[in-house]
């Protein structure tokens, strides 16, 4: 690419960026990658544009491109990460999960201490001692797949849970104020029954038929019950 | 229901006979309790069924159970986090940490839960299940009148 191009490219790229001032999300979708606007709710909460996905910068890994917000993250967590993350991520799940019980005499060498995350538990008189191999080498300008992120993570994160749950609430609201206003609708058309009733067998009691007047009244009463 | 009614009044307002009546299946047998997240054994309470609700109050109940089954879920890590047990406590350095993910078994029981959460919560509607609480004990002091006139006393004897 000659310099020209390239002055082009980056002018478009910035142009493109700066249509959503708010930033953005590189979102890894299986082996696909798309990129999705981002815009803040009331709370403060990323949300990708046109989705009902939020994400979350708890940690501070929302990083700029050309002065406007951009975020990697998977598709089935709401945490932003960034390629080192991602990476120790990759590390750490590639490591083997438990070495299982040491003994005193056991020996170890380097590589294979690099290649355990729990490196063992050892039985000591005063209980167990587990061994735990922290570190991990991340080699720089690699390919990452953002997915093993999740191996770092302590609690679960739906990118769909916040609006589900928001949706249930509201619901869940609507469903018992519906039940109220429904009431409000059968006391009135029970009032309005009582009233026609009562106005009726007074029409009906001028012509001098009182007890049928008040019998139709008390009928009509019974039949908005049953609704 | 004639099973119910042999049993005497006073056994009848022990709690246990009302424990027996909302007992869950599901925690009491199929499931051991410390399997299931506190919050999920909480829907099984017998406060529920023995609620006196609403058709719409149900759809409520539903609606905040699934909520909760949610949040639950977002209690526990990943599946396949490195972030539990020892290893989550070393890499943390945290010795009180407990994290854990749950299984996929785990998972599905907690759908099952909602659903006998939903279940029982039916038997609130209306107040059903109380009601049935207090027609099995006027069931049962008629039949323990009956029974005091059946055993005549010496004195009602005597006019018979």
């Amino acid at each position: 690419m000659n310099r020209i191009k390239q002055f082009f490219a980056l002018w478009h790229l910035k142009k493109f960026l700066k249509k959503n001032k708010k930033g953005w999300v590189l979102t890894q979708r299986g082996n696909e990658y798309t990129v999705e606007p981002l815009k803040r709710d009331k709370s403060g909460m990323y949300q990708a544009i046109g989705t009902e996905e939020y994400i979350e910068d708890n940690a501070g890994q929302m990083h700029n491109l050309y002065g406007v917000p951009l975020g990697l993250r998977v598709d089935d967590q709401r945490p932003v990460t960034d390629v080192v993350t991602a990476q120790v991520g990759k590390e750490v799940a590639n490591k083997l999960p438990d070495g299982g019980m040491i003994t005193q005499d056991q020996t170890f060498t380097v590589e294979e201490l690099e290649d355990m995350l729990l490196v063992g538990k050892f039985q000591t008189k005063s209980g167990t001692v587990h061994y735990v191999n922290p570190f991990v080498h991340v080699e720089p300008d690699n390919i990452v797949d953002l997915r093993h992120v999740a191996k770092l993570f302590q609690h679960d994160s739906d990118p769909d849970a916040p609006a589900k749950v928001a949706a249930n609430a509201i619901e869940a609201e609507r469903a018992v104020s519906q039940s109220s206003y429904s009431d409000v609708v059968k006391y009135g058309v029970l009032l309005g029954a009582v009233i026609l009733g009562f106005g009726l067998a007074n029409y009906s009691g001028g012509g001098g038929a009182g007890g049928g007047s008040i019998d139709l009244g008390v009928g009509m009463i019974s039949f908005y019950l049953g609704l | 229901m004639s099973s119910q009614q042999r049993v005497s009044p006073d056994q009848k307002m022990r709690p246990e006979y009302v424990d027996n009546l909302v007992a869950s299946d599901l925690v009491d047998g199929m499931y051991d309790e410390d399997d299931l997240p506190q919050p999920i054994l909480d829907l099984l309470h017998k406060d529920f069924p023995l609620a006196n609700i609403r058709g719409d109050d149900r759809e409520h109940f539903r609606l905040l159970a699934d909520n909760i089954k949610i949040l639950v879920q977002e209690l526990f890590a990943p599946e396949g986090s490195r972030m539990t047990g020892v290893v989550g406590q070393a890499l943390l350095e945290d010795p009180t940490y407990d994290g854990r993910s749950l299984s996929r078994q785990e998972r599905v029981r907690l759908q099952t839960v909602l659903l006998d959460h939903y279940a029982r919560s039916s038997r609130g509607v209306g107040g059903w299940q109380q009601d049935k609480l207090s027609e099995t004990i006027n069931t049962s002091r008629v039949e323990d009148t009956r029974e005091q006139e059946d055993n005549p006393t010496i004195f009602g004897g005597l006019f018979q």
